[in-house]
């Protein structure tokens, strides 16, 4: 990209700039949102409220949310993992004539407390699916994550959907998304009537984004591997809602990978954003960060620092050719429109 | 080449120059040095070619050198003939010697200033030099592929020197290599420390009149290691794997590979020059699928830089090494034996192979591919041999 294009609009009017939909959703079709608490529902269910062609939508979660009144929401409490969640979940479908399921109920963060973090992601979403079949629903749209295909030295510089999930994680939290992928899968085969959709995410970044990279950046102080500087790859939120509102109206099947343009070396990123880094040895990162991680003094456990040192980035063709989405910011964009709001935020709170 | 007695004779950046070459074989000889300035003129690149130095042949420090060259030359020599009974005493101090005479000539030359200037933009302070090494563990703007082009210019300086002053690589060929579109260049792998990819980038950097930039396919143990497997990206290097060379050629970038792989690097001091087996026909099978045009390549004199008496792969076992490598100087000298010897270089760039005539469904045909990368084989196997028997010694001196 040249500066010339650079100063014709800045970030914030290429995201105004929204592309028009293909086909317009049925008006009979009626969406179903499981997991409002998480960043990507949360926004579908904003978008949901304003689009004028939507009378009503149905939210899945145990509280609901409160950030504003939401008049055409319906919610209804249910636990996903609790016994016999699933024939609750398809008497609920079967109730309301659902024919839309999106579940974006997932962690963002990796927790000490991994035995429910598996129970929801790979339980809940073995739950949703069998609903989903039982219901005979239309759609389902998965949010998942590129984390899925894992951190190695081995993979290539740019990953494609058909590329092999990562076959043996040792970090939970990458083996439960994994696991959830799996069960997805297997309705390509059970129900191949419905129209599934799985969307890798790479890292969001934004004003609102909580994960376990935005948790880590808020830091003046960063950590980083001494010797190695992976290229990383992220999307703004904002970008991240279009991908998913184009799989929520329009009919597209398989995996995606939904990715911002470009990428940008984990250093440079941290010096545009003036941290200071703090290189350390491999092989004393490791024990250390995991120790602090078991002290929850910082927010990603020491198997996870492969993603701080090894290649993962993800190849956003297929979702431009198919979708016809590309981000409309770049990595770099991504970075410092979130570098900006963290500081913005620090700035408010200070004063 | 006559040239005249008061200018200095010069290794011409376009030395090797397709367009030259045609008009010394039309022309007259007095003729073709006037040509020879004229065509420099018109393909003069955007970059300025190297500053030239004093002439170096003249410079009674180079004659120091040059002596002591030729005696290690003839050392090694004696060395190649009986290896078993050689008393190592003699090339070490042989060694030493050079590396001290190297040392001043490089100094006096201005080229260690001038890696330092291209670094950190600063020639006097050392504070400037600190800073310079930051770029070694931070990255500013890169390509879609993880290139670095002010780190890449900043480092260029001393492969430049290893270029033109220590290998005095002669490159021939060079326009074979189109001046746009996919092209997949196979050469042969050796040195220990492999040097010619590098050397090959440099090459098509410096001759060829577009610039063109050569992507080369690293093994992936290298990244497993901190600061080789960044600082590999950072300079145009990729992981070798399928995807990462289909989507290079598909990008219309020159891509270099070597088939050969761990085991033309660790190929012994006996064996050299002899090609190893091509992998499973990867080279073939790329090249068909992409459409993309195979130019062989031979790289004569990289083989001798590091003689490998002995290699052992139980001692590397836990370092993640795939081998650790025993030369004449190697553990012996400590560090210092990790400089190469100064043998002189010759990367020829051969005619391009078609593989337009295949269509998808012989991607299948394993018999055929076998035979094509058995080809292609030995088609660079005679290009080497071609070389060797044209050059008068291995240190060209």
């Amino acid at each position: 990209m040249t500066d010339s294009e650079d100063k014709k609009s800045s970030p914030a009017d290429k995201l105004n700039e929204e592309r028009s939909f293909m086909g317009k959703l049925d008006p009979t079709d009626k969406i179903i949102v499981v997991g409002a608490h998480t960043i990507l529902g949360e926004m579908l269910i904003h978008h949901l409220e304003k689009n004028e062609s939507i009378q009503d939508y149905w939210v899945i979660d145990l509280h609901a949310p409160t950030k504003t009144t939401y008049k055409k929401m319906h919610f209804i409490r249910l636990d996903l993992i609790a016994p016999g969640a699933d024939a609750k979940l398809a008497d609920q479908f079967e109730k309301i004539g659902a024919t839309v399921l999106v579940h974006c109920a997932s962690k963002n963060n990796p927790t000490l407390n991994w035995v429910y973090a598996h129970e929801l992601e790979v339980i809940g979403t073995l739950n949703l699916t069998s609903a989903a079949k039982a219901a005979k629903l239309r759609k389902f749209v998965f949010c998942s994550s590129t984390v899925v295909y894992g951190a190695s030295a081995k993979n290539p510089n740019y990953i494609s959907e058909s590329y092999p999930l990562a076959s043996r994680p040792d970090a939970h939290f990458v083996k439960d998304k994994v696991d959830a992928e799996k069960q997805v899968a297997k309705l390509y085969e059970d129900a191949p009537q419905m129209t599934v959709t799985v969307l890798r995410f790479c890292l969001i970044l934004g004003p609102r984004s909580e994960n376990y990279f935005t948790e880590l950046f808020r830091r003046n102080v960063v950590p980083t591997i001494l010797g190695y500087d992976p290229l990383m790859q992220f999307i703004h939120e904002r970008d991240a809602l279009e991908a998913l509102k184009i799989a929520v109206f329009e009919d597209h099947r398989g995996p995606f990978n939904i990715v911002g343009k470009g990428i940008i070396p984990l250093s440079y990123a941290l010096r545009l954003s003036g941290k200071v880094q703090l290189p350390m040895l491999s092989f004393l990162a490791y024990p250390t960060v995991q120790l602090l991680w078991n002290l929850q003094a910082v927010a990603v456990p020491g198997r996870l620092l492969d993603f701080f040192k090894y290649l993962w980035v993800a190849e956003g063709e297929k979702a431009k050719k198919l979708m016809k989405f590309e981000a409309r910011l770049s990595s770099k964009e991504a970075f410092l429109e979130f570098a900006k709001a963290d500081r913005l935020e620090r700035y408010s709170l200070a004063s | 080449m006559t040239t005249p007695p008061d200018k200095p004779k010069r290794r011409s950046a376009l030395g090797s120059d397709p367009f030259l070459k045609v008009v010394r074989e039309d022309e007259t000889v007095g003729n073709a040095i006037e040509n020879e300035r004229e065509t420099e003129e018109i393909i003069s690149p955007s970059e300025p070619p190297p500053r030239q130095e004093k002439s170096f042949e003249n410079d009674p420090e180079f004659k120091a050198t040059k002596k002591t060259l030729e005696d290690l030359g003839k050392e090694l020599d004696e060395f190649h003939r009986d290896p078993k009974n050689y008393n190592r005493k003699k090339l070490e101090g042989l060694v030493k010697d050079f590396i001290f005479e190297l040392k001043t000539l490089l100094v006096d030359s201005g080229y260690f200033a001038r890696i330092r200037e291209a670094m950190t933009g600063d020639r006097t302070s050392w504070t400037g030099v600190l800073k310079g090494l930051r770029r070694f563990i931070q990255s500013d703007e890169v390509d879609d592929y993880g290139l670095d082009r002010q780190f890449e210019m900043a480092i260029k300086p001393f492969f430049d020197f290893l270029y033109y002053k220590y290998f005095r690589i002669e490159v021939s060929g060079i326009q074979n290599i189109p001046y746009e579109g996919r092209t997949l260049l196979v050469a042969n792998h050796s040195g220990v420390i492999p040097m010619d990819a590098a050397m090959m980038k440099v090459a098509i950097f410096n001759e060829h009149p577009a610039r063109r930039d050569l992507r080369f396919l690293v093994d992936d143990f290298v990244f497993h290691f901190p600061f080789m497997g960044t600082i590999m990206n950072r300079i145009g290097g990729v992981r070798a794997c399928q995807e990462n060379a289909e989507r290079l050629l598909n990008h219309d970038e020159i891509v270099s590979v070597f088939p050969e792989g761990i085991k033309g690097i660790s190929k012994l001091f006996k064996d050299r020059y002899q090609l190893e087996r091509f992998g499973r026909g990867g080279v073939i099978r790329l090249a068909m699928k992409t459409k993309s045009p195979i130019t062989p390549v031979a790289v004569i004199g990289a083989e001798e830089i590091y003689p490998l008496i002995f290699k052992s792969h139980i001692l590397a076992r836990p370092l993640g090494l795939p081998f650790i490598p025993f030369t004449p100087l190697f553990p012996f000298l400590g560090p210092l034996g990790v400089i190469p010897l100064p043998t002189k270089w010759k990367i020829h760039f051969g005619e391009p192979i078609q593989f337009n005539q295949y269509s998808s469904k012989d991607l299948n045909d394993d018999i055929l591919i076998n035979r094509e990368t058995e080809a292609l084989r030995q088609r660079i196997q005679a290009m080497i041999k071609l070389g060797i028997e044209e050059r008068q010694s291995v240190f060209g001196m």
